[in-house]
């Protein structure tokens, strides 16, 4: 073979090898790609239908708070509304006209009576409102909430801040408000406490709220207290990403602490 | 003879385009990593300007040449080295493995490149780095695997780097590495000589172009992350 011959050899093999050489890397960044866009849908489906099944169990939360909702309006007004309108449809049924004195009494007595009725009712459906929650805030609405607590003055209620409070988006300060007003109705309810406690505390990352009662308390482990109550509670503080505690022990008293992270629950951190 | 001299202009035409292309979609707030892949495009230019005046204007002695040469292409080699370390920000694991593979390469780089001053043995310099970067953009596909997968990689100026340094170092890695074979066996066979020098070149205009659709793709960054 000629030496021209061998270097024109030499160089068709050199060709042949850098095509093949450019063949081989263009293919690996082709796959490469191929299989990440792959990955890439299939990880995008995978968080589209987390997306999807928390939306879902949050619209279920949404429509059991609504429910909840609904029950306590109406215990209110059979409890405490229908009874004090019936009373003061007792005082004008038996009105006496024949002794003016006594009438204008009955009339006055009614008439305190309705208006405290009509008070009761407004406070119920500024409590219930929504919009009066998503307006003003979660704090703002806590202290409503405390306030009608002392009002009834049954309770010493304390409200206690510390850290820099942060916005949480609409939705999640109304969950959080509805569990909040949850946990007070079941220490209404069965914990016979003469005080309650409420502490908010931010940090950089976490919302910590502790509600602490000094009532008769209740064995954690007692199946009769942990009922679907407390359950849905602790489903909704779990939709929200936090967390949700109930320490209590027979005669100590109860304290429910619920946690939230702040970095999921800002909208665009 | 005209296949060395058609890369040389080419891949001058290339530099300047990918330099214009840099300078117009480089913005403030873009990452270091594009600044410093600017300063090894100027870098680039000056090489290209060197061989201009050795080669076709003969202005630059011989031996003058291959010095600038040689301290440009150690000068880039350093830069790589430091682009790659930019890469791999997600994981400190992997990130600690490359600072340390490449603070050794560095060094042996330094060494060998003050061993070989005024010596014709310079290609061995090119061997090392180049396996640093082969196996660190290896690491880089691993990673991209390896983390969410948020990122629409097309549109990834990053990707695009570590797609220009793995065609470089794949291409170069066998060309430097049967270079003083090329040198000694193929010495009395010019064009084959200079075809595969050429592939050295190839390989770096490739990397340019890849730097070029890199630049491109930070003009829309923001649009094009999930």
């Amino acid at each position: 073979m000629s030496q021209t011959q061998e270097s024109s050899y030499l160089l068709i093999i050199f060709i042949i090898a850098s095509v093949l050489l450019m063949l081989v890397l263009v293919t690996f960044i082709i796959t490469i790609i191929y299989k990440y866009q792959k990955k890439q849908l299939a990880y995008f489906t995978e968080v589209g239908q987390l997306k999807t099944t928390h939306e879902n169990e949050l619209l279920k939360s949404q429509v059991e708070m609504q429910e909840q909702t609904f029950q306590n309006i109406s215990r209110e007004i059979h409890d405490n509304i229908g009874q004090k309108l019936t009373l003061a449809k007792l005082h004008l049924n038996t009105l006496n006209f024949t002794n003016l004195n006594v009438a204008q009494h009955q009339i006055n007595n009614s008439v305190d009576i309705i208006t405290e009725a009509l008070n009761h009712l407004s406070d119920i459906s500024r409590s219930m409102n929504t919009e009066i929650i998503l307006n003003n805030g979660l704090i703002k609405a806590l202290e409503f909430e405390v306030n009608q607590l002392q009002k009834s003055g049954l309770y010493k209620v304390e409200l206690s801040l510390t850290g820099d409070p942060i916005f949480l988006p609409g939705e999640t300060e109304l969950v959080l408000f509805r569990i909040v007003q949850e946990v007070t109705h079941n220490i209404i309810k069965h914990a016979q406490a003469t005080q309650i406690v409420m502490h908010l505390h931010y940090t950089h990352t976490l919302l910590q709220l502790h509600i602490k009662d000094n009532g008769k308390g209740f064995s954690i482990n007692d199946n009769n207290f942990t009922g679907s109550g407390l359950k849905n509670m602790q489903k909704r503080t779990q939709l929200l990403k936090g967390t949700f505690n109930i320490n209590s022990a027979p005669t100590k008293g109860t304290t429910v602490i619920i946690e939230l992270p702040l970095i999921q629950n800002i909208p665009n951190v | 003879m005209w296949v060395y001299n058609f890369f040389i202009i080419f891949g001058t035409v290339i530099i300047i385009w990918s330099l214009i292309v840099g300078i117009k979609n480089l913005k403030e707030e873009s990452s270091n990593i594009f600044k410093v892949v600017l300063s090894f495009i100027i870098i680039g230019l000056l090489i290209s300007a060197n061989t201009f005046f050795c080669k076709f204007f003969h202005i630059t002695p011989e031996q003058t040449f291959k010095n600038i040469q040689r301290s440009l292409n150690t000068l880039q080699y350093l830069i790589i080295l430091y682009i790659i370390t930019l890469l791999f920000y997600e994981s400190s694991f992997l990130k600690k493995i490359i600072v340390f593979l490449v603070v050794i390469v560095t060094l042996i780089t330094i060494f060998i490149f003050i061993k070989t001053l005024n010596s014709n043995n310079f290609f061995y310099i090119h061997i090392a780095p180049i396996i640093v970067i082969l196996f660190s953009c290896l690491l880089y596909y691993y990673q991209l695997f390896k983390n969410n997968f948020k990122t629409k990689l097309v549109n990834s100026p990053e990707f695009w780097i570590v797609v220009g340094l793995t065609f470089y170092s794949s291409i170069s890695f066998p060309v430097f590495t049967l270079y003083k074979y090329i040198n000694t066996e193929l010495l009395n066979n010019n064009n084959l000589f200079l075809a595969i020098y050429s592939l050295g070149n190839f390989a770096l205009i490739i990397l340019y172009i890849c730097f070029i659709k890199s630049f491109l793709c930070l003009k829309h960054k923001s649009r094009h992350t999930y």
